[in-house]
C-alpha cells in the first residue's frame, strides 16, 4: 500500500511538470497556427536602405500604409525563385478577391548584388507582375536589412558555369501597415494556404 | 578449341549487350518543360520523368541544347538551413531506377540563354551520357512557372 501511494505521488508529480513543461512549449492560445512563424507582438525595424531601379532609396517609410510581402533570391536561381516569385503572384491576384480591403505590396530583394543591379530587379519581377518592387543595393545594406527578417544567405560552389550559386533562407517575409515585422511564411509556399495564413495574420493579435 | 572459341563468342555478346542495353538514348523520358524566363535572366530550368528501362545503369554527365551556351545538371538542397542548388557532374541511374527532374529535386540547368524561353516554344535538348552516349528530347516551354 505504501508502495502503491508513493507511485501514485510521483505519477502525479510526474503530470503536473509535464503538463508545465508542455504549457511553456506551447505559444499563447491565441496566436493562430500558420505555415512559418508569426510574432505574438509585431517587431520594428532598424532603419536600411535599398535601391530601386529609378535611383531612390526604399527605406523603411516604403513599408508604411501597405502590408508588404518580401521574398529574397537572385535572378541566376532557375528553380526556387521563378516559383516563388510566381507563388507571389497568384497569392496577389487571390488576395485581392479575399481581401480586397487590404493594401498590398510585393518586394523581391537579391541575394546577389554583385549580379543583380536594381534595373535588372525590376526586370526581373516585371516578369511576373509590373506592380511588384525589385530592389538591390549596398551588399551591406542587404545583409542588414536580411538579418533583422532572419533572411540568411551566402555563396556556394563556383565550378557551375552560372559562376557561382548563393544559398539563401526560402521564406516570404510579412511587413505590416505600420512597417513591422509580423510573420514569416516557411517554403512550400502553395498560394492558397498563404492566403489563409494572411487573413489569419491580419486579426492577430 | 571449340569452348574457347565458344566462350570468345560469349563474352563478345555481352559486350555488345552492354553497350545495346545501357545506351543512353532507350532511356524513358516523360514530359519534358521549361518555364518562360524574363528577358534580363540568362539562366532557365528543364524538368522531366526519367526512367531507366535499360537493364543496367547509366550515368548522365550533362547535355547541350541550341538555345543555351551550356548544359548543367543540378539539385537543389539544403544547408545549414539555407536552400541551394548544387551542380552534379555525374548522376547515376540504376537500371529500372525511376529519377525525378522535378521543381525543388533534380533539374537540368540551361546557362547562357542566347534568347528568352518563351511560352508554347519548343527546343531539342541532347541529354549526354558517360559512355557519350545521348538521348535526345523535345521541351515544351510553358507560361505558368510552377
Amino acid at each position: 500500500m505504501y508502495l502503491n501511494l508513493r507511485s501514485i505521488l510521483i505519477l502525479l508529480g510526474s503530470i503536473l511538470i509535464f503538463i508545465g513543461v508542455i504549457s511553456k512549449a506551447l505559444p499563447a492560445s491565441s496566436s493562430p497556427t500558420i505555415n512559418g512563424m508569426i510574432f505574438s507582438e509585431p517587431k520594428m525595424l532598424d532603419a536600411f536602405k535599398l535601391k530601386t531601379a529609378d535611383g531612390q532609396l526604399f527605406t523603411r517609410k516604403d513599408l508604411l500604409g501597405h502590408w508588404t510581402f518580401i521574398y529574397f533570391g537572385y535572378t541566376h536561381c532557375p528553380d526556387a525563385c521563378p516559383i516563388a516569385m510566381h507563388q507571389l503572384k497568384v497569392l496577389e491576384k487571390r488576395l485581392q478577391k479575399t481581401a480586397p480591403d487590404q493594401k498590398l505590396s510585393f518586394v523581391m530583394v537579391t541575394v546577389d548584388p554583385q549580379r543583380d543591379t536594381p534595373q535588372i530587379m525590376q526586370q526581373y519581377v516585371n516578369h511576373f507582375n509590373p506592380a511588384f518592387r525589385g530592389l538591390s543595393g549596398d551588399p551591406k545594406e542587404i545583409e542588414a536589412f536580411a538579418k533583422q527578417l532572419y533572411v540568411a544567405y551566402g555563396r556556394g560552389e563556383e565550378n557551375t558555369a552560372i559562376g557561382y550559386v548563393m544559398y539563401h533562407t526560402d521564406t516570404i517575409t510579412i511587413i505590416n501597415p505600420n512597417g513591422q515585422f509580423v510573420a514569416a511564411f516557411s517554403s512550400p509556399h502553395y498560394p492558397r494556404n498563404m492566403a489563409q495564413d494572411f487573413l489569419k495574420i491580419i486579426k492577430y493579435p | 578449341m571449340r569452348n574457347r572459341v565458344r566462350y570468345s563468342l560469349l563474352a563478345l555478346g555481352l559486350v555488345g549487350s552492354t553497350a545495346t542495353f545501357a545506351d543512353c538514348k532507350d532511356l524513358d523520358v516523360k514530359g519534358a518543360w521549361s518555364r518562360a524566363t524574363a528577358p534580363v535572366v540568362n539562366v532557365g530550368a528543364v524538368y522531366f520523368d526519367l526512367t531507366n528501362t535499360t537493364s543496367q545503369a547509366v550515368t548522365l554527365i550533362g547535355g547541350s541544347t541550341p538555345v543555351s551556351d551550356t548544359v548543367e545538371l543540378h539539385r537543389r538542397e539544403m544547408k545549414n538551413g539555407m536552400m541551394g542548388m548544387r551542380h552534379m557532374h555525374a548522376v547515376k541511374v540504376a537500371a529500372g531506377q525511376k529519377l525525378e527532374f522535378q521543381p525543388g529535386k533534380y533539374h537540368v540547368m540551361l546557362i547562357g540563354l542566347k534568347h528568352p524561353l518563351k511560352a508554347e516554344q519548343v527546343f531539342p535538348l541532347s541529354l549526354q551520357c558517360a559512355d557519350g552516349s545521348q538521348r535526345k528530347i523535345e521541351v515544351l516551354v510553358h507560361k505558368i512557372m510552377q
